[in-house]
C-alpha cells in the first residue's frame, strides 16, 4: 500500500497539472463556468426543499426540516456525485495514455478524486455562507465537523478506488452508480433529518457509512441529537474495511486493465 | 529462435557488456476482441455457457516463448509483419503488459515513444501542454521548465505555442510531441515507429535529433517497417512472427530473412 501512495506522492505534479487543465477545458466557452458546480446542488435542494417540506409538509412533528439541512446534505453529498463523474471512468477513460505510457492508474484516479473534491469544495464554502447568513451559529459540537469531513473523504477515496477499478472490467457501473448513488441519498439522512428514521431502524440504518456521515453533519453544525460514538463505529469500520477491499481489488485489476482495453 | 552471424551471446563482444534488457521465456496472451466481456449481459451469458457447454473463450498468443537479452551499447530493432508482436513487445518491456509467463528484468529507466500526441488536452495552450506531456513522460517540473524554451524553439510553433493545441494542424501538433520527446534523455529508450515528423525540412532536423538520442541512451529497441531505417541504425534485428522470435542476428541478415518472409 505504500508504493501505490508513493506513486501518487511521486505524480502530485502531474496529478496538480491534470485536475487544473482538466477543470480549465471543462468550463471553455461556458460563461457561468464553474459556477454551474454550485447552482445544480443549489437548485436540486431549493426543489427538494419544496417537495418535502412544502408539498409533503414533512417536519414538525418529529424535528424541524429546514432549508439549512437540505443544502448541506446536497452540496456535501454532491462529493459522492462528482466522484461518480471523475473517479469511476478515470481508468478507462483513458485508455489510450495507459496503452501508450507506463503509469500508474492510481494516479489518474487520484487526479480525478481531487478534481472532485476541488469542485465539491466550492460548494462547501457556499453552504456556508448560507449557514451564517440563514442565522446559524457554531456550538462547540462544530469543533469535530473537520474531522467528520476528514471520514467522509476518506470513506469517497475508497469507493472511488473500488468503482474505478471495477469500472474497467463492468461498463454498465457507468449507468449504475449513478442510480445507486440516487437511491443511497434517500437512505441517508441528506434532504431530511436523522430524526425521520422510524426509532426502531435507527440503528440498522446508520449501519449505512453514508447516513452515518449524514447524521454526524447534522449532530456537528445543526445539533440533531444522534448516538455519536455507533455512528463513528459504523464509519470507521467500513473504512477499514473499504479500505482492505478496494486496495486489494485495485492490486489485482491493475495488471489487467491494459489487457482488457 | 536461430541466431544469425555478429554478435552471438557468447562472443567476446558480449561478455564485455551489461545486459539492461532480459526477457526469460515471455508469454503475453489475449482473450480474442469478439470474446471480450463488454457488459453485464455478455458476463452472464459467458458465465452460463462455461457452466452448460463447458466452452471457454478464444484465446491468441501475442508474444509466445520469448527469450532475449540487451545489452549496453546495442541498437535493437525489431521488424515482422503487421500484428506479428511488435509493439506488444515494447509495451511488456515498457512494463504497460504484464506478461502471463515468464520473466522481465530491465536495468534502468526506460523512456518508451509509442505514440506521438499521447497525454495531450488540447484545451490547453501548448506551452501548458509541454508541462503536462513531459510530466506524464515522468519528467519533474524543473526538468520540464529547464527546457521548455529549447522544446519551443525546436518545435517551430512561434506565437502558435500560447494558443489552445485544438487550432493546430496534425503536423503541428506533432512537432510539438516529437519535440518533447527530442528533450528527453532516456537511459534505455524504445522507439515505435516515431522516426520522422512534419514536413520535409522538419524531417531532417527530427532525424538529426533522434540520431542524436539514440546515440546518447545507453541501449535502445526501435520498431520499425522502413528496413532502410533499421539497415542505418541497429546494430542487431529480431525478427517476429505470430509472438515468436524467429531470428536474432546482424541486421542484413535479418532483413533477408524478413524479405523472404513476406513473399
Amino acid at each position: 500500500m505504500m508504493a501505490f501512495y508513493s506513486d501518487i506522492w511521486r505524480n502530485r505534479d502531474l496529478i496538480k497539472f491534470m485536475v487544473d487543465g482538466q477543470q480549465r477545458a471543462a468550463v471553455v466557452k461556458s460563461v457561468l463556468g464553474w459556477l454551474w458546480h454550485v447552482l445544480v446542488p443549489l437548485s436540486q435542494a431549493a426543489i427538494y426543499f419544496f417537495l418535502v417540506a412544502i408539498v409533503f409538509s414533512a417536519g414538525g412533528a418529529r424535528g424541524d426540516l429546514t432549508f439549512i439541512t437540505i443544502v448541506m446534505g446536497i452540496l456535501h453529498y454532491a462529493l459522492l456525485y462528482h466522484m461518480s463523474s471523475f473517479v469511476q471512468p478515470a481508468i478507462y477513460g483513458n485508455a489510450s495514455l495507459l496503452l501508450q505510457i507506463k503509469i500508474e492508474p492510481a494516479v489518474l484516479i487520484a487526479a480525478g478524486f481531487f478534481r472532485s473534491i476541488r469542485i465539491w469544495f466550492n460548494g462547501i464554502v457556499v453552504f456556508f455562507c448560507f449557514f451564517f447568513v440563514l442565522g446559524e451559529s457554531f456550538t462547540l459540537k462544530a469543533m469535530f465537523y473537520p474531522l467528520i469531513l476528514l471520514l467522509f473523504i476518506l470513506l469517497t477515496w475508497m469507493i472511488g478506488l473500488l468503482v474505478a477499478t471495477a469500472g474497467v472490467f463492468l461498463r454498465d457501473l457507468e449507468r449504475l452508480l449513478p442510480v445507486i448513488l440516487q437511491l443511497t441519498m434517500y437512505a441517508s439522512p441528506v434532504i431530511y433529518i436523522v430524526d425521520f428514521y422510524p426509532e426502531q431502524f435507527t440503528y440498522l440504518l446508520l449501519f449505512n457509512p453514508i447516513a452515518s456521515v449524514f447524521a454526524l453533519l447534522q449532530w456537528s453544525l445543526l445539533g440533531a441529537e444522534i448516538d455519536v460514538l455507533y455512528s463513528v463505529s459504523v464509519v470507521l469500520i467500513w473504512i477499514f474495511a473499504g479500505g482492505v477491499v478496494s486496495h486489494a481489488f485495485y492490486r489485482w485489476g491493475r495488471t489487467r486493465f491494459t489487457k482488457v482495453f | 529462435m536461430r541466431s544469425i552471424a555478429g554478435d552471438e551471446p557468447g562472443s567476446q563482444r558480449y561478455f564485455d557488456m551489461v545486459e539492461r534488457i532480459k526477457l526469460e521465456n515471455v508469454s503475453i496472451r489475449f482473450r480474442m476482441s469478439y470474446h471480450k466481456i463488454a457488459s453485464t449481459k455478455q458476463m452472464v451469458s459467458e458465465a452460463y455457457r462455461r457452466f452448460t457447454q463447458r466452452w471457454t473463450p478464444d484465446y491468441f498468443d501475442a508474444l509466445d516463448s520469448v527469450s532475449l537479452t540487451v545489452n549496453t551499447g546495442e541498437i535493437v530493432g525489431v521488424i515482422g509483419r503487421n500484428g506479428s508482436g511488435k509493439s506488444t513487445l515494447l509495451r511488456t518491456i515498457s512494463g504497460i503488459y504484464q506478461p502471463d509467463k515468464g520473466k522481465i528484468s530491465v536495468s534502468g529507466k526506460i523512456s518508451a515513444l509509442l505514440q506521438l500526441g499521447t497525454g495531450f488536452n488540447t484545451q490547453l495552450s501548448g506551452r501548458e501542454n509541454i508541462i503536462l506531456g513531459g510530466l506524464t513522460l515522468g519528467l519533474d517540473r524543473q526538468d520540464i521548465e529547464a527546457r521548455i524554451e529549447n522544446i519551443i524553439e525546436f518545435s517551430e510553433l512561434g506565437d502558435f505555442i500560447d494558443v489552445p493545441m485544438q487550432y493546430y494542424s496534425s503536423g503541428m501538433m506533432s512537432r510539438l510531441s516529437f519535440s518533447i520527446v527530442v528533450s528527453l534523455e532516456p537511459d534505455i529508450l524504445l522507439i515505435d515507429e516515431t522516426l520522422s515528423v512534419g514536413d520535409l525540412e522538419f524531417q531532417n532536423k527530427s532525424q538529426t535529433a533522434m540520431h542524436r538520442m539514440i546515440e546518447q541512451a545507453t541501449c535502445q529497441m526501435i520498431v520499425s517497417h522502413s528496413l532502410d531505417t533499421i539497415q542505418d541504425l541497429c546494430t542487431r534485428v529480431i525478427l517476429i512472427d505470430h509472438g515468436k522470435l524467429l531470428f536474432d542476428g546482424e541486421p542484413k541478415h535479418v532483413i533477408k530473412e524478413y524479405i523472404k518472409l513476406t513473399q
